[in-house]
């Protein structure tokens, strides 16, 4: 699904002392069926922006379109009931969404809503929720019986029962552990992967995630885009990053201190285990030739 | 040294019939040390740290904080201006609508006197680099900014030891080196004893030793250089080891000599760049 923002800028406490702009007349488009990731320090917008991408927040002034959907700051809010069917949204802490008595209702709820029959939902429901490794002996558990990690996948059941095109992503495995964190965006990348049509947009702190599952980069400062591109030119420009309180992955640190330090040339731009082994190996392969 | 905390066989579960969250915990901390709690996600890690200032209390085993049994409840408020702790969510603990009003929330309570309270609170917001930021409102911050505020409130406090409970975990790269770096200059000028308790073992990096919770047991003790190195051991409980470590791991089992050991990128450089080259 593509976006588009015109002229879009969103004013927080409009017309009080404190009106600040997070966005700023942004002219921003984003291609559909790709993996973007959002990157940009604290308080950049990048939140604030995605919440546009579902109907979350209008535009102060500006529009947006989200597919065949616009928003601008006088859209009736009916409108974009349908929008919210196709887009997905995953928050922070999606696990503090969760309200119902047992976890199949939970999930079935989204679908129910709108508008399937309760046996359709919890079909749904229950393929979803397998979907995420969560076993069938919990569907008739609370959701607020189990651990916090499978609150966490029974919250993003209930978005993926909606099937979404689009998913957005905002920091979905802040305070979970690494296994966690791993399991977590394989599981978001495997269902990118399963339909041609669907995109994903992830906004996140996490470097190595951006480098790892992204066709492109969008970077963020101010309320503004500052620069986009693939993970690989991205993330080779580290003084740039640097400056706007941004890192890169911490394999991308270590190639680049190593070229540094050996004053030799060599591909930096890895952003797996095995990549960055293969680029030091040929480094020392290539030590062997000089 | 004195011990600043002292835990002795210490047990716990929510009620008779529930499993044990915490099981036979003996340990000590030392006056002046960093120790960190390091375990995945339910390892029972921050329920360990709510018994070293009383906010849990217990029932099977002792724990003593600052030369105080924590059973005493008479104590409790005593223990908790000794022990403070900072959590993970800064906008959970942030009060007050100003900086330094946030700053001087705990010594209000405490009945300090006004001219103290003054003292301590400016004092407080020096040390933490908030200088300029008095008068702001704490919600306007950036979350390295909102942790240091409730930094500085612990420590208006003069307490003997801060507990942070994944108080990086919510912060971005630029946050979280922010306020280590603040923790790591308390301990150092003030020898406040320091507790960690996190999953991020880069943080763990930081501590002069670390304690591994799995399944509310002790799985391990030592240096970050002994418990960090053992990729293995680290995998057993649900963790992982730092980036470097899985890195020299890799390349030794591609035949590359390096040493044991290997914990840092500047190590890691510096043994590859001495090198022989692989022909």
């Amino acid at each position: 699904m593509q976006i588009k923002a015109n002229h879009l800028t969103y004013t927080y406490m409009k017309n009080t002392p404190f009106e600040t702009n997070a966005i700023d007349k942004l002219d921003l488009m984003i291609p559909g069926e790709q993996f973007t990731s959002i990157i940009g320090h604290t308080g950049s917008g990048k939140s604030t922006l995605v919440q546009h991408f579902n109907g979350l927040l209008k535009p102060t002034d500006g529009s947006i379109k989200i597919g065949e959907w616009t928003v601008k700051s006088d859209t009736k809010q009916k409108l974009l009931y349908p929008l919210r069917r196709h887009v997905g949204m995953v928050f922070q802490f999606p696990e503090h969404q969760l309200f119902h008595e047992t976890i199949l209702a939970d999930v079935a709820y989204g679908p129910m809503n709108f508008g399937f029959s309760k046996e359709e939902a919890e079909k749904v429901a229950k393929e979803c929720l397998a979907n995420v490794g969560i076993d069938d002996q919990l569907f008739d558990r609370s959701p607020f019986d189990v651990s916090g990690g499978q609150m966490r996948r029974v919250a993003i059941a209930g978005v993926l029962a909606l099937d979404p095109e689009l998913l957005i992503l905002d920091e979905p495995t802040a305070g979970l552990d690494p296994e966690g964190q791993e399991m977590m965006m394989k599981l978001f990348h495997d269902w990118y992967e399963e339909r041609e049509e669907r995109s994903i947009i992830l906004v996140t702190h996490q470097m190595e995630d951006a480098a790892r599952y992204s066709d492109e980069v969008i970077v963020m400062d101010g309320g503004n885009v500052i620069d986009r591109g693939t993970p690989r030119q991205i993330f080779a420009k580290k003084a740039e990053l640097e400056k706007i309180g941004l890192t890169v992955p911490e394999s991308v640190q270590l190639l680049e201190a190593l070229q540094a330090h050996s004053e030799s040339e060599l591909n930096t731009s890895a952003f797996t285990l095995e990549d960055t082994v293969e680029s030091i190996l040929s480094f020392l392969h290539k030590k062997g030739r000089d | 040294m004195t011990n600043d905390i002292h835990v002795d066989h210490l047990y716990f579960r929510y009620h008779e019939q529930a499993p044990y969250v915490l099981h036979d915990i003996s340990l000590t901390v030392k006056q002046g040390e960093w120790l960190t709690i390091l375990g995945h996600n339910g390892s029972g890690k921050s329920t360990l740290a709510r018994f070293f200032n009383a906010l849990h209390v217990p029932k099977e085993g002792k724990v003593i904080s600052c030369g105080i049994d924590t059973k005493h409840a008479n104590e409790w408020v005593n223990i908790r201006r000794q022990v403070a702790m900072v959590f993970q969510n800064p906008d959970n603990q942030i009060v007050a609508p100003t900086v330094e009003d946030d700053v001087a929330f705990g010594l209000e309570n405490a009945g300090i006197p006004y001219e103290e309270m003054h003292e301590r609170v400016y004092r407080s917001i020096e040390r933490l680099g908030l200088r300029g930021l008095e008068t702001q409102e704490p919600h306007r911050l950036s979350g390295g900014q909102k942790q240091r505020v409730a930094l500085a409130g612990a420590l208006a406090l003069r307490p003997k030891v801060i507990v942070l409970d994944e108080a990086t975990s919510m912060l971005d790269p630029t946050g979280r080196i922010e306020v280590l770096s603040m923790v790591e200059k308390l301990r150092k000028e003030e020898n406040i004893t320091i507790i960690t308790i996190t999953h991020d073992v880069t943080e763990a990096m930081l501590a002069d030793r670390i304690i591994v919770l799995h399944e509310g047991s002790m799985a391990y003790e030592g240096t970050p250089d002994e418990i960090l190195s053992d990729e293995n051991a680290l995998r057993k409980v649900g963790l992982r080891a730092p980036f470097i470590v899985q890195m020299a791991n890799e390349l030794k089992r591609q035949q590359v000599p390096l040493p044991n050991g290997v914990l840092s990128h500047e190590e890691l450089v510096t043994s590859l760049c001495k090198l022989k080259p692989i022909t």
